[in-house]
């Protein structure tokens, strides 16, 4: 392990010591650091941030707050952000998701060509490079598509728990030539998003000496530490909740990688990994950014630590039970979004680090997506307007009595579970300043926290909650995504129904043209925002700092993750 | 008592926890901020507005720190007491009557401190909780946890008392069992009692304390010393009010009452050689 | 001695067997190991949720469940997780890194204890006793997590100073390979904190039992006979004062290893700690069942070893 510290010591502790203060202050109200001068906020192209040339050898240590239970990454319990960096080097990917969020590349390496050569039904042609190969030397073909159709499209194997049908529902058919290069799949109808599926290749020979689909998907590729790689790296060295060891695969087919390896370090305990950053035990981190921790960061600059400062594609959002007997009422929902203050949460969370937060007003499409428009000022959701909020409530035929909501009927609203997840500060935060928000309107918050959601998906126990803040994640693919969390009976909104949305992404999963798509979803977008299903807040920064040496690494918000050129990654040798 | 107050380290000690409880329990009554209100000073570093400063979402670190002094002490001294109390009652019934009670009494003992403490804390904690965690399920998991040290104190205690001359003479006279008990051993055995609440208090705030750290005791919104101190560990350099305060009021509060168990054992035995009571 | 070793023995073997009783007992009866799949969403259908609790046993009552469980235990089964965990070899791995980490602690901590009892006892109430004395009660009231955080930052300035990474601050260090010196940085911050925690209260101990041992008629006879009071101590008292310390070894094993639980936490190390931890977070009974049973039976065996130690250096207990 480098030693990365300046001689200084008794300085560099002075100087901590003074920005500690200053940073205080700082922040409360003399705006002295201005936000476009922000250092690490990434600005321009954002795939092309940190493009360095960089010289062949090195070691890098990433840490991941996570531990690998399931190395299928393509199963629901398996589809974990960490595990996807660390597999997205061993599982190829057809087209991989580029850091901007709408650029969606083709895997050069793995494919010649994939293209459509019919629409109604759309019908998809990949040419597979013939260099192509698994680690063990046998080529990747149709099979290895025709695998991944079968476990994912929900018929062939019914019982497999996937994390998606990455739209391989919609595939009818898929055909290969005789040597299995090209594969030709067929849709059951027009189908906008055709490059989302295969994202995660698993080989079909492997899969083929350990049992059926079933078994393989549940069990084999869950909990076998991968010993094949269809990528740039292989796994060398794998200890348990303790560290994965990649080394360059040798029967890989592309460029080969800079880096000689990489060791990904598990640390569970976020609130440790800057130290360990700083001590120099780790290379790489990608932490969910925290006032104190970018303070630390940007400390870290004169020790030859460099810091990328992005927008996350995870939409911190407020979601309401609509199952509850009181929030079933649009009108209460509405004066609760009414009542919130988007700006004042972000004032006392994130914004206090990263000033270039501001209020979505989407939940399909994210803010830096291409068609991205904001519903909720028109209407007048999270501008902190409680007297509009009270009026809508005294139409609705609600009445204030000593200071507590009732109910046109004379029930008093009762105290509403709010559910945050445990530990999370900036959760805990935010729920605070609602409910101060929500005091006036004489609705009161019962502040509850569970461990049972996660950071970025919407796991919720149906009826466990009334409010409950979730982290909805964002993609390029606008209409399945859509699709997924807010139409009628998929799972992720148990008590939501609109047929008028319905329809609209429906429409928009067979529209031809990414305009035409774009306008369909903001037109679902927008009743969906008005019906309050949720109420989006804003968009989490993502913060990725490395060592300064490090070239081409760059933030992915994506759920390619900055690991996805991890093949490019390499030392610029200064 | 007139020798624990010419000690004056315990004397000392003394006052300073008196003060530590008038801060946490008279003094959110006077102090103008609230644990659960937030102001519009957002991570101000110690003023006299803020004594102790502000954190991220704007609640004053000193009021933070009042309620979280007020909850780890009273899970503290609720552990000791109840602790204590059922501790000397089931000690000295084992050490009164002897054979068959007293053996069912010290095996269950035995079981019980069979576990590692925080750990069990950890498990009843976590699954018992449900949907509403309260400090009084903390309190009582460790009080169940901490009881059987006090009973084989006092167990050991009353075994010697009650072979002495004046519990045969009362023995005698015909006084009850129960009425020895209460009317003697107990109070004979007080100063090994005092000794132990003292010394439990020290050593449930460190329990409860870890157990917060660990994420398994007292849950926000509600606060205690312990999750503060676990919230601000990446504060330590940065805005380092929000990690040294709380930090110190443990050790503050422990001190305090280590040295107050300290005088306590002096004053009752000069000669200081009092066995280890926990 | 034999029949001593028997009896005491007779007494342990069914502690544990009750021991195992109420723990699973205890643990059976607060929790439901299946809610997290129950919570997920979209939900597994509900043959899959079935088909795990019949995989768990949980479909049995709960004195079927013991026996099983039980019996599984002698053919080195300890029940399926619901994590995954493959239990028996995930024991066997974090055994070795916690119980390094607490030999490695209870030895310095022991020494640490043994010579500032001595020296504040044979300087009892002078200058260097109420020094001595006030650092003991204040490292009797730090909180172990609080020293940890702290211990970290002085690290890094002292590797900053150093010029060099000294101290690691996370990791064990046996799985990234380290060894000889460089493990000793693993190693050494985790274990000043755990001695931190642990030698206060047992220097406490060899003071009051040293200044005892001191005052008595065989220490005065031994001075008599013109030994030097250093000659004394270390010749006779030393032995004397010491001999109830291998019992409180053991009666503090269960605090030893709450603050092992909590820097093991701190310092990121996958043993014991992080077993358990994570065991009770995804309500993986067999998991934290497993992990209380080889506390007990540690607990247990300390205890019995103690007691037979102690038989061995003093004859009058065997027969009390």
């Amino acid at each position: 392990m480098r030693n990365r510290f300046t001689s200084v010591a008794v300085l560099a502790a002075a100087t901590l010591f003074v920005s500690a203060c200053a940073g205080g202050a700082g922040n409360a109200s003399e705006g002295g650091d201005s936000p476009s001068a922000a250092p690490g906020q990434v600005t321009g192209d954002l795939n092309a941030v940190n493009t360095a040339e960089v010289q062949a050898g090195g070691e890098v240590t990433m840490a991941i707050e996570k531990t690998i239970p399931n190395w299928n990454t393509l199963s629901a319990a398996g589809d974990i952000s960490e595990t996807v960096w660390v597999t997205s080097a061993l599982y190829p990917a057809a087209f991989v998701i580029q850091p901007d969020a709408s650029t969606i590349e083709m895997n050069t390496d793995l494919l010649e060509s994939a293209e459509v050569v019919s629409q109604d039904p759309t019908v998809v042609q990949y040419v597979i490079n013939e260099d192509a190969v698994w680690s063990d030397g046998v080529p990747i073909t149709g099979d290895d598509f025709i695998y991944q159709w079968r476990v994912l499209n929900t018929r062939d194997c019914p019982d497999c728990a996937t994390h998606d049908s990455d739209g391989l529902d919609k595939v009818t058919s898929i055909e290969q030539s005789e040597d299995g290069r090209t594969v030709t799949v067929t849709y059951e109808s027009t189908f906008s998003e055709w490059q989302r599926p295969f994202q995660r290749l698993l080989p079909a020979h492997i899969a083929a000496e350990h049992g059926d689909l079933y078994e393989t998907f549940s069990d084999y590729f869950v909990n076998t530490v991968p010993e094949f790689s269809g990528g740039p790296y292989i796994i060398s060295d794998y200890q348990q909740d303790v560290s994965v060891t990649l080394e360059r695969n040798p029967n890989w087919y592309g460029d080969e990688p800079p880096l000689e390896r990489i060791n990904f370090v598990m640390i569970t305990d976020t609130q440790q990994t800057p130290i360990a950053m700083q001590n120099g035990e780790i290379d790489v981190m990608y932490p969910q950014p925290q006032i104190d921790l970018l303070q630390q960061v940007r400390d870290m600059a004169g020790m030859g630590v460099s810091h990328q400062m992005n927008q996350s594609m995870v939409m911190e959002s407020l979601m309401f039970n609509h199952s509850n007997s009181f929030l079933s009422d649009p009108a209460l929902r509405r004066a609760i979004a009414t009542a919130i203050d988007t700006q004042s949460v972000i004032d006392r969370t994130v914004g206090q680090f990263d000033e270039t937060v501001t209020p979505v007003g989407s939940v399909m499409i994210m803010q830096q997506q291409e068609g991205y428009e904001s519903k909720v000022e028109e209407l007048g959701y999270g501008q902190g307007d409680a007297d509009a909020a009270l009026a809508i409530l005294e139409e609705a035929g609600y009445t204030l009595q000593d200071g507590a909501l009732h109910t046109p009927e004379g029930e008093a609203v009762p105290a509403l579970r709010a559910v945050y997840s445990v530990g999370n500060a900036v959760r805990e935060s935010s729920m605070q300043v609602i409910q101060t928000a929500l005091q006036p309107l004489g609705i009161s918050l019962a502040l509850e926290t569970t461990d049972s959601l996660g950071d970025t998906t919407s796991n919720n126990e149906p009826y466990g909650y009334d409010l409950v803040l979730v982290g909805y994640t964002g993609s390029p693919f606008i209409a399945s995504n859509a699709f997924k969390r807010y139409t009628t009976g998929t799972g992720y909104n148990p008590y939501y129904s609109n047929p008028q949305v319905d329809e609209l992404v429906d429409e928009a999963l067979q529209a031809t043209s990414s305009e035409e798509t774009i306008a369909l979803i903001n037109e679902a977008d927008a009743l969906v925002v008005e019906d309050l299903l949720l109420m989006p807040l804003y968009q989490k920064p993502s913060l990725l700092a490395y060592v300064d040496s490090l070239g081409n690494i760059r933030d992915n918000p994506t759920i390619s993750g900055p690991t996805y050129n991890i093949h490019e990654w390499g030392f610029t040798g200064e | 008592m007139r020798r624990f107050l010419r000690n004056p380290t315990s004397l000392i000690a003394l006052v300073v926890f008196v003060l530590v409880l008038l801060f946490a329990f008279v003094g959110p009554q006077l102090w103008i901020y609230r644990y659960d209100v937030y102001t519009d000073d957002i991570s101000q570093p110690p003023s006299l507005a803020h004594p102790f400063g502000t954190d991220s979402t704007g609640y004053d670190t000193m009021a933070q720190i009042m309620r979280g002094t007020q909850r780890s002490v009273l899970i503290a001294l609720v552990v000791a007491i109840a602790a204590t109390v059922v501790g000397s009652i089931v000690g000295a019934i084992a050490g009164y009557f002897r054979g068959l009670a007293d053996a069912a009494i010290m095996r269950v003992i035995d079981v019980i401190l069979v576990f590692p403490s925080i750990a069990v804390a950890a498990v009843l904690a976590y699954l018992s909780m449900g949907t509403e965690t309260s400090w009084t399920t903390i309190a009582a998991v460790l009080a169940f946890l901490a009881w059987p040290i006090v009973a084989r104190v006092v167990r050991a205690t009353v075994m010697s008392l009650a072979t002495s001359e004046y519990v045969l003479a009362a023995r005698g006279l015909g006084v009850s069992h129960l009425g020895i008990i209460v009317r003697h051993l107990i109070p004979n055995a007080m100063g090994t009692i005092t000794v132990a609440v003292t010394v439990l208090t020290a050593t449930a705030i460190l329990s409860e304390t870890a157990l917060s750290y660990l994420g398994f005791g007292v849950q926000a919104p509600d606060t205690s010393l312990g999750l503060l101190v676990s919230t601000s560990q990446s504060a330590v350099m940065t805005r380092p009010w929000l990690f040294y305060f709380p930090g110190l009021f443990i050790v503050l509060i422990a001190l305090c009452a280590s040295f107050i168990g300290d005088g306590v054992r002096h004053a009752l035995d000069p000669r200081q050689s009092t066995r280890r009571s926990a | 001695m034999l029949r001593f070793a028997i009896r005491r023995f007779a007494i342990a073997a069914p502690m544990l067997f009750i021991a195992s009783f109420v723990m699973f007992m205890m643990v059976a009866f607060s929790g439901d190991p299946m809610s997290r799949y129950r919570s997920m969403d979209p939900p597994p259908p509900p043959e899959a949720i079935a088909s795990i609790e019949r995989q768990l046993g949980l479909d049995q009552p709960v004195l079927v469940r013991y026996w099983n469980w039980l019996t599984g235990i002698f053919r080195g089964d300890f029940g399926a997780s619901v994590a995954n965990v493959d239990i028996g070899a995930e024991l066997g791995a974090r055994m070795l890194v916690s119980f390094r980490l607490i030999v490695l602690a209870v030895l310095i901590a022991a020494v640490v204890a043994i010579v500032v009892g001595v020296i504040s006892a044979m300087r009892q109430s002078g200058a260097i006793d109420n020094v001595v004395s006030t650092l003991v009660f204040i490292a009797l009231a730090l909180p172990v997590f609080w020293v940890g955080v702290l211990l970290k930052y002085a690290a890094i300035e002292f590797n900053e100073a150093a010029g060099t990474t000294v101290f690691y601050t996370v990791g064990d260090g046996t799985s990234s390979g380290a060894a000889g010196l460089e493990l000793v940085g693993f190693l050494a911050l985790p274990t000043i904190v755990l001695v931190i925690n642990q030698f206060a209260s047992w220097s406490r101990y060899v003071r009051s039992s040293m200044i005892e041992v001191l005052s008595a008629d065989y220490m005065r006879l031994a001075r008599a006979k013109g030994l030097t009071k250093g000659r004394a101590v270390v010749r006779h008292g030393l032995r004397n004062a010491l001999m109830p310390f291998v019992t409180i070894v053991a009666l503090d094993f269960s605090a030893l290893v709450g603050g092992a639980i909590v820097s093991e936490s701190i310092f990121q190390w996958r043993g014991m700690g992080d077993l358990l931890l994570n065991g009770i977070r995804n309500l993986d009974v067999h998991v934290v069942m497993a992990w209380l049973l080889v506390f007990a039976t540690a607990t247990i065996v300390l205890n019995l070893l103690a007691d037979l130690v102690y038989g061995v250096l003093d004859p009058r207990i065997r027969t009390a």
